[in-house]
């Protein structure tokens, strides 16, 4: 059964994009047939994000406004066959577009793919309900950040007065030293903050940062945050995968590092 | 020495997001406004734009002060 999950916060920047980028070429290693849609109008960032730009031909403000077949809009990410990208459109004025030709091509996906990933703009307006309009999952992105946190909440409101849309939290840029140090708020005082049901953590990981600069997923390479999307596409498809204990699993890592290098020097 | 930051980040938020949530929007006070309306225009004879209604939460307003005097 096809599902449509949408990434949404309340705050900008917290890493909407960069968790549908990941999470959807994790679902596609999966062997699940993926699209995502970038529902951010105005300013394009899925396409850049996943290195596609300069494949885009048509946008998702040409297929809603009849401009364009569905199909020619979808870009197919040569990378992994199970993938494809809706990019959005880079306009000034806010183009007509109606949430009723929203849903209509929501339900027309479904056909196609089992997943179909909903990357929304920052804020609570009308993007905001284009993006949550189709929804059976809604998640609600946020870092372990005051304004982050109150923002996700703000969100986490309107979302709980629709029916039939499940909501989930999803913390980035999770930063183990600091929650340490007394500085940034544990994973459960998030949970416990906001009430809802959380779907996986990602942490902090500079690897992101130079993956996008080449225009690259996590998913196949080093860096911390990669086990942190694959958990969270394995949640996604029905498995109970927990959510790691980052404050103990620093020590067990560290102490991986040490003896390596001290066993080798035994052997040779 | 300076307290833990993550204390007042908590706290702050906790307060924040109780308030957020228990208090009335103009939407929902709305529908309040018309059924109350409804109610009392079945027992007496008065227009519903003749009833003026107020509602006041008096456990909120508790807790409010509670916060304040954590916070500061
Ligand atoms: N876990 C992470 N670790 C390090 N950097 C991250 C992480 N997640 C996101 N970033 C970086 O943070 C920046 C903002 O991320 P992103 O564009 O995904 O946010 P967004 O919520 O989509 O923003 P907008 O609201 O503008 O759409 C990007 O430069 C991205 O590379
Ligand atoms: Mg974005």
């Amino acid at each position: 059964m096809s599902e449509v999950i949408t990434f949404t916060s309340g705050k900008g920047g917290v890493g909407k994009t960069t968790t549908t980028a990941n999470v959807g070429v994790g679902l596609s290693l999966l062997e699940k047939k993926v699209i995502l849609i970038d529902t951010d109008i105005g300013l394009r960032n899925l396409d850049v994000v996943m290195g596609l730009e300069n494949r885009i031909v048509y946008n998702l403000v040409d297929v809603l406004t009849g401009k364009c077949r569905v199909k020619q809009a979808v870009i197919r990410d040569r990378r992994y066959p199970n993938l494809s990208v809706i990019p959005s459109a880079c306009v000034r004025e806010h183009p007509p577009i109606t949430i009723e030709a929203m849903q209509t091509l929501m339900e027309e996906l479904k056909e196609s793919y089992d997943y179909i990933l909903v990357d929304s703009p920052a804020g609570i307006d009308s993007g905001f309900d284009l993006a949550v309009c189709a929804a059976d999952k809604v998640v609600v992105v946020t870092t372990p950040q005051v304004a982050a946190v109150h923002d996700a909440d703000c969100v986490l409101r309107l979302l709980r007065r629709k029916k039939d849309i499940s909501t989930y939290l999803l913390i980035n840029s999770f930063r183990k030293q600091l929650v340490k140090e007394g500085n940034m708020l544990q994973i459960s005082d998030i949970c416990e903050l906001l009430n809802t049901e959380l779907l996986g953590v990602v942490l902090e990981d500079e690897h992101i940062i130079i993956s996008q600069n080449h225009g690259e997923s996590m998913m196949g390479k080093k860096g911390t945050s990669q086990t942190c999307y694959e958990n969270i596409c394995r949640r996604l498809v029905g498995e109970a995968v927990p959510i790691p204990d980052f404050l103990q699993e620093k020590h067990r890592f560290r102490g991986f590092f040490w003896n390596k290098p001290a066993k080798q020097t035994i052997n040779s | 020495m300076r307290e833990q930051s993550v204390t007042a980040a908590k706290e702050r938020l906790k307060c924040m997001i109780h308030y957020e949530n228990n208090i009335l929007d103009e939407e929902t006070m709305g529908y309040i406004r018309r059924d109350i309306g409804n109610v009392i225009t079945k027992y007496v004879d008065v227009e519903p734009e003749n009833i003026e209604i107020k509602v006041i939460l008096k456990e909120y307003k508790k807790r409010e002060l509670q916060c304040l005097n954590s916070t500061n």
